[in-house]
């Protein structure tokens, strides 16, 4: 058992034996504090100290125990109330469970088991609820704009206000964008930026799970729908009930899977997989791909019908390298997020590497920065990050080549020098090779142009 | 007649697993409570508040039960129902005279426990 905070119980019972009995065997813990009360004025004046738990004999002098429970209940619903009763009047505490009560005790042999596993479970639900409230307020925090979505080139203006936008409503959402550019995070700041942010938000990566089991996946199936289901069990759209459903990759779904998508959307109700009744969704939908949707409706990859229901709100996300000095911004805020996590000073990030990093084309985009300054702070040497420590293994050389600005005749001796030490300075082939006269290249070479 | 042909501390032992001191302390709690309340439920008689004698009745056999006091805790609860009830009626004056000799009885049985 946890010793970290203290429980408070009021037990609220007219029988003075009675009192003193669930007294004594509550203070077997220390870390329960106690105190009685014989009536039910006394109880509810002092009430607003909000105990922990609260065992509660229903028959008091002054008051019924469903009348207390009620007043109990009206200050703070998050009170623990546990029934107690005699033997004869199981089916009165039975009726407060109903109204709220969280358990009962009956006056018996096992009363003291019975009370100390209650108020020990009750410790344990605590401090599980504090801990989803703790929880909670950090998702919200880490999902908050200003510390989720960086930037502020006139293209990530534009976004954060269709963002801001679908924050306050509850419309379908589509997400486009580059890989890496930030989609699924999008999708958790629209989340818990909404009145949804309470309810679960659950992602789904449909190019992730194979074709056979996503249907399962989404819509969840019965008891022996299929070899395997050993358990009736619910999908992410049970899952997200109330929430958000994160649709990632929707361009990748079987078109046959589409259509069932479509009927879920339109009529608000599911069937699960090898069920026959149906069950009613309350989810807010948020799709994102990678892929020109309205091309793939043209190609007949993918339904238009469903398209057009899923477009919603559409935002396009842009990619890293057309948001300007965003890359900067977003790379300081890697750093600073680095050295907190690693317990070390703030690192700097030199002006020359500012240069590479605004230089560079971010096939990746923000996924590949954050390796990348990841690294970069590995690399790092004394707090300071320098042009060399930028080190980018992006596959798309030829890119990263042109970035770097040449002129014509750089670029010929670079492409010139790279052939030779590929064919052992093989003079004749490269020039076969890259269909240009021998001479030119041993006018190179003898002009110090190209060093061999 | 002796203690056992009144009461069973095997249930008050039980109920405080078996912890003498808590026995003890609960025990005294009874010998100090029970006059108490037969004087309660006598005025209450007197005065024909039924209502009255049921819930004082149903006080003292929750204590009685938990104690192992079987003599007594049946005769509680039929004192508690026909109170709140308002049943048998004429038959409590007396039922109650048979109470109070028994719960004396047991309470100097009981003294001798400490």
């Amino acid at each position: 058992m946890s010793s970290s905070k203290p429980l408070k119980v009021f037990v609220v019972e007219d029988d003075e034996w009675y009192c003193n009995f669930l007294e004594y065997n509550l203070k077997l813990n220390d870390e329960n504090h106690v105190r009685k009360f014989q009536n039910a004025k006394d109880f509810l004046k002092a009430l607003p100290e909000n105990p922990d738990v609260v065992t509660l004999d229903y028959s008091l002098p002054d008051m019924d125990g469903d009348e207390v429970l009620k007043r109990i209940k009206e200050h703070s619903p998050d009170i623990f109330v546990l029934a107690i009763s005699g033997q004869e009047d199981v089916s009165t505490a039975v009726d407060l469970l109903r109204l709220g009560a969280y358990d009962y005790i009956v006056k018996d042999d096992d009363t003291r088991d019975r009370l100390l596993n209650i108020v020990n479970r009750i410790r344990d639900n605590i401090e599980l609820r504090e801990e989803v409230v703790t929880l909670r307020q950090e998702v919200e925090k880490k999902y908050d704009f200003s510390n989720s979505i960086i930037g502020n080139s006139p293209v990530m203006t534009q976004t954060f206000k269709l963002v801001e936008k679908a924050c306050k409503s509850k419309i379908t959402v589509s997400i486009t964008g580059e890989t890496g550019t930030g989609k699924e995070v999008v999708a958790k700041s629209i989340h818990y930026n909404s009145d949804k942010k309470k309810k679960p938000f659950v992602p789904v990566n449909v190019s992730a799970i194979p074709k056979d089991l996503i249907e399962s996946e989404l819509f969840g199936h019965e008891k022996g729908a299929f070899t395997g289901a050993a358990n009736r069990r619910i999908g992410k759209f049970e899952e997200a009930s109330g929430g958000t459903l994160f649709l990632d990759e929707i361009g990748e779904m079987d078109v046959n899977l589409q259509a069932k998508l479509l009927r879920v959307l339109q009529e608000r109700e599911l069937t699960r997989v090898g069920g026959n009744s149906t069950v009613k969704i309350d989810v807010r939908v948020i799709c994102a791909t990678h892929r020109n949707l309205s091309e793939e409706v043209k190609n007949g990859n993918f339904r238009e019908d469903l398209y057009y229901r899923l477009l919603g709100l559409p935002i396009s996300l842009p990619a890293l390298r057309e948001r300007g000095k965003d890359v900067v911004l977003i790379a300081s805020h890697f750093i600073k997020e680095y050295c907190k996590d690693h317990k070390i000073k703030l690192l700097t990030l030199s002006s020359e590497a500012k240069n590479k990093l605004m230089k560079y084309h971010w096939p990746g985009n923000v996924r590949e920065l954050k390796a990348v300054i990841e690294l970069a702070c590995v690399m790092a040497e004394e707090n300071h990050i320098t042009e060399d420590n930028i080190i980018f293994n992006s596959s798309n050389s030829l890119q990263d080549i042109l970035l770097k600005e040449m002129t014509l005749k750089e670029y010929n001796r670079k492409i010139i020098k790279t052939y030779l030490e590929k064919y052992n300075n093989n003079v004749l082939e490269v020039a076969k090779k890259l269909d240009v006269g021998k001479s030119t290249i041993y006018r190179m070479i003898q002009n110090n142009e190209i060093e061999m | 007649m002796k203690p056992s042909d009144f009461y069973d501390l095997d249930r008050l032992k039980r109920a405080t697993g078996g912890d003498e001191q808590f026995m003890k302390h609960m025990i005294r709690i009874f010998i100090d409570q029970a006059p108490i309340q037969l004087q309660e439920m006598l005025d209450a008689s007197e005065q024909k508040d039924w209502k009255a004698l049921g819930a004082t009745s149903h006080k003292i056999k929750s204590s009685m039960r938990s104690m192992g006091i079987f003599s007594l805790e049946d005769e509680a609860l039929a004192l508690e129902q026909d109170g709140k009830y308002e049943k048998n009626l004429e038959t409590i004056p007396d039922r109650l005279a048979l109470f109070q000799a028994k719960l004396i009885q047991v309470i100097e049985f009981l003294s001798q426990e400490l």
